[in-house]
């Protein structure tokens, strides 16, 4: 049988724990840090929505093409509605929601629009 | 094999990896919030802006004068405050959007854009005699004449030089001239009589009195004569029992001018609404810039001819009228000036006469014509005059003459 003589550097049982603790801290932190940007991606779908909108709401103003329909734009689908506001006669509430592939309503922007 | 420092180590690290978490949540989170903000500020931009385009619709929401809070689109959550007020012979229409203590506001003074039916050069009402033309006369567009027609005539030595009497139909007209917008003639007298609320400043060519339109009107009153020299802008209303007097040094933007006479100094530049009771004078090389307006409203049984005289070298963008009062002894025996170098950017009435030698872009109503020369007085006779309809912009508005038709625009956005 060989004798050890040498003697061991070792950690205690609580630094590693403290040391455990703080990993995990910073794990989490990590998470949140993680899902943030997440959504701030998100952000940043909408404004590329919002921007869209924008431009076809003023093309559309400028052809003065008032007509429901559906179309494809920068991988969304864009839905435009057109109706009579109140009772007046030459004033249209305009309403357009862009969607990402599976439906889901990224923006959504409303205007009243005269007609001539 | 790890040395026993390696929770100093690690605290060390997660600080450090800690730290740059924290920032990275702080900035991400600034960014979201200033996206929602920016997002919310469009929204109530675009709110604003609907607002306003409820009120330039034929819209029974908020009548005259009127102020009052609406759902935009039912939702609870796209409040806007619209309000109309007169200004003048315009509208003042204004939209304000509200949402969690932010708010949009957007202003404009509003008119009416001639219908089709109103896209005519020339209007003169049938008494019976025809029309006359001379010189370098030229007729663009759809022109109301008598019965009578339209001749040819040799004035001053000037034959007709154009190659067609017209260039455009040739219409019947009626024999009473449309009547006056009653309306509008209501609201002018009505001004006349506001109470002041302000003393008149001081003046040197210095002073200079700003309202926004956003605060309620300023009305500066006095009995006697005016002189206009200093700077007023925006909405204030400036009227004299007696006369006022526009010196060209004075700046003027947006504002009225109320009296029984109102005189224009030579060189004066501006942009302004002018209502007399008597008289309106504008004396040389006077510009008044799009939206002006230059009336004359006689008051019931005037016993003196109302007048609306311009000189030559003036520039007008907008429109001018003279309503000679129903009951007045003096009944159609006033009526508007315009000598030649006179140019005119919009559409004149006159229930009088019309002495028009200037240039007109945009039309003409009137019950005759005069035309006044060195040797005689000409009846329904035109001279070197230009009356040209197409050469109006189509995106021109003004306000209603006749009676209120056609669309209300936003003539000018205010501030």
């Amino acid at each position: 049988m060989v004798k050890i003589n040498k003697r061991f550097k070792a950690t205690t049982i609580l630094e590693s724990m403290v040391a455990m603790v703080i990993a995990v801290v910073c794990l989490g932190i990590g998470t949140m840090v993680f899902v943030n940007v997440l959504n701030s991606d998100k952000d940043r779908s909408s404004l590329r929505a919002d921007l869209l909108l924008n431009r076809i709401s003023l093309q559309l103003k400028r052809a003065k093409l008032f007509i429901d329909g559906e179309e494809k734009a920068e991988n969304l689908i864009i839905r435009k509605t057109f109706e009579k506001y109140g009772d007046t006669d030459n004033l249209l509430q305009m309403t357009l929601q862009a969607l990402d592939e599976n439906n889901k309503l990224l923006f959504e922007r409303k205007e009243l629009i005269l007609e001539e | 094999m790890l040395k026993a420092g390696t929770l100093f180590y690690s605290i060390v690290i997660s600080l450090v990896i800690a730290l740059l978490s924290g920032s990275m949540i702080m900035l991400s989170q600034l960014s979201a919030e200033s996206f929602q903000r920016s997002l919310s500020r469009q929204e109530l931009e675009l709110n604003a802006a609907s607002g306003l385009n409820l009120l330039l619709s034929s819209q029974t929401l908020v009548a005259e004068e009127e102020e009052r809070t609406i759902d935009l689109y039912k939702n609870g959550t796209d409040s806007v405050l619209l309000s109309r007020q007169f200004w003048g012979a315009f509208e003042i229409a204004a939209s304000k959007a509200m949402r969690h203590g932010q708010e949009s506001m957007s202003i404009a003074e509003t008119g009416y854009s001639p219908n089709s039916a109103d896209n005519y050069c020339l209007y003169v009402s049938d008494l019976d005699k025809p029309v006359a033309i001379c010189g370098a006369t030229a007729l663009r567009g759809t022109a109301f004449l008598p019965k009578a027609g339209i001749k040819r005539a040799y004035i001053e030595g000037q034959n007709y030089t154009g190659s067609a009497m017209v260039y455009g139909e040739i219409r019947e007209s009626a024999k009473e001239l449309p009547p006056f917008n009653k309306k509008l003639t209501e609201r002018i007298k009505t001004l006349a009589r506001q109470e002041a609320t302000a003393a008149l400043p001081e003046e040197t060519e210095t002073t200079r009195t700003t309202n926004s339109f956003l605060s309620p009107v300023v009305v500066i009153s006095e009995r006697p004569a005016m002189t206009i020299r200093a700077s007023y802008s925006g909405h204030i209303v400036l009227i004299s029992q007696t006369a006022i007097t526009v010196e060209a040094a004075a700046s003027l933007e947006d504002v009225i001018l109320c009296a029984p006479k109102i005189i224009i100094k030579q060189g004066f530049r501006g942009n302004l609404q002018a209502f007399a009771a008597d008289s309106m004078l504008i004396e040389k090389d006077v510009v008044l810039n799009y939206p002006s307006v230059l009336g004359i409203v006689q008051q019931e049984g005037a016993k003196k001819n109302a007048a609306l005289i311009l000189s030559q070298g003036d520039s007008i963008s907008g429109s001018l009228f003279l309503c000679n009062a129903a009951s007045s002894q003096a009944l159609y025996t006033g009526g508007i000036t315009i000598p030649e170098k006179a140019v005119i950017c919009g559409s004149v009435y006159s229930n009088g006469y019309a002495d028009m030698r200037g240039n007109i872009s945009g039309s003409l109503m009137c019950r005759n014509l005069l035309l006044h020369t060195s040797s005689s007085v000409y009846e329904n006779h035109l001279l070197n005059a230009v009356i040209d309809r197409s050469a109006l912009s189509p995106y021109y508005a003004g306000i209603s003459l006749v009676e209120e038709t056609g669309f209300k625009k936003a003539v000018k956005w205010l501030k």
